[in-house]
């Protein structure tokens, strides 16, 4: 059986990115983890919904996710990713 | 399911201009270009395309491009179809395998399963691939950290075997079962010896010897 391992030089580079956005943070005098509950608010809440109630059933379910995608992303003149 | 919309399928929102599916290789190229042919004879508008080169393939040439790429191009639809034989990373006799771990959807095809995805998004060299691995690597990862600790050790060694992440090594560590957590050892070890720091300081931590 193959096994899948992520790439060891990108999990390097994800780490060197999270600890560089640590490292401007602490020049910033920002508290190390979340600024709303270190200030005492309640952190923002995952409101996002999925696209489909039951998820994908299909493939044109799929297929419609992405045209919603492509036509909001339109709407709001929002470049689309080259394919 | 493949590409683009099965990475939507599994919840990652992102736009794709095609549709990916993996039709049974198990059919020789002649067979296999039969059920194509006999789609486009349906659907009359549906034109298929040879990849690279985007040229008409002539009903008689199917077979052959087939064989050699693994891939047609169908165009004619609403979007174009990519039809493969044999997908990205993944060999066409792993077919039967990847279908049974797969979700069946309401049109009689089916998703794979979120790693049988990742195995298709390797060494592509594309942008929007490396999008989706870090979705679908991340959501790997927590169905693991979420499943592995309460897996019998059968179980929790097949996980092992198809999928693995320093972290995820690192929760097999506290495994009841003595085989998972040798066998998470021997893979911390594998992984620190590849030269991957993350291993290393999980062994470091956990006071075991290094690889």
């Amino acid at each position: 059986m193959k096994q899948y391992r992520p790439d060891v030089e990108r999990q390097k580079w994800l780490y060197s990115m999270q600890q560089s956005r640590a490292y401007i943070r602490r020049r910033q005098g920002k508290p190390e983890g979340n600024s709303r509950v270190a200030q005492g608010l309640k952190p923002i809440p995952d409101n996002s919904e999925p696209w489909l109630p039951g998820g994908v059933q299909s493939v044109a379910d799929a297929i419609w996710i992405s045209d919603r995608i492509k036509e909001t992303a339109r709407q709001w003149k929002i470049p689309l990713p080259q394919q | 399911m493949l590409g683009g919309l099965a990475v939507i399928s599994h919840g990652h929102s992102r736009p794709t201009f095609d549709a990916d599916i993996w039709l049974d290789p198990s059919l020789d190229p002649c067979a296999w270009a039969s059920v194509v042919l006999a789609l486009c004879r349906t659907y009359p508008a549906l034109q298929p395309l040879a990849i690279g080169s985007w040229t008409p393939i002539s009903p008689d040439d199917l077979s052959q491009v087939i064989a050699q790429d693994g891939v047609i191009r169908i165009m004619g639809a609403n979007q174009p179809l990519d039809i493969f034989r044999a997908p990205n990373e993944l060999d066409m006799d792993e077919f039967d395998a990847v279908w049974a771990r797969a979700t069946p959807l309401a049109d009689g095809t089916r998703l794979p399963d979120v790693i049988d995805i990742l195995v298709t998004k390797q060494d592509t060299g594309r942008d929007k691939d490396l999008q989706d691995i870090a979705f679908l690597e991340a959501k790997a990862e927590r169905a693991y950290l979420g499943i592995l600790p309460a897996a019998d050790a059968a179980q929790a060694t097949n996980m092992l075997e198809r999928f693995l992440t320093p972290r995820v090594a690192e929760a097999a560590l506290d495994h009841p079962a003595e085989s998972v957590r040798a066998l998470a050892v021997l893979y911390l070890r594998e992984m620190e010896d590849e030269g991957n720091p993350f291993a290393r300081d999980i062994l470091i931590k956990r006071n075991l010897n290094l690889g």
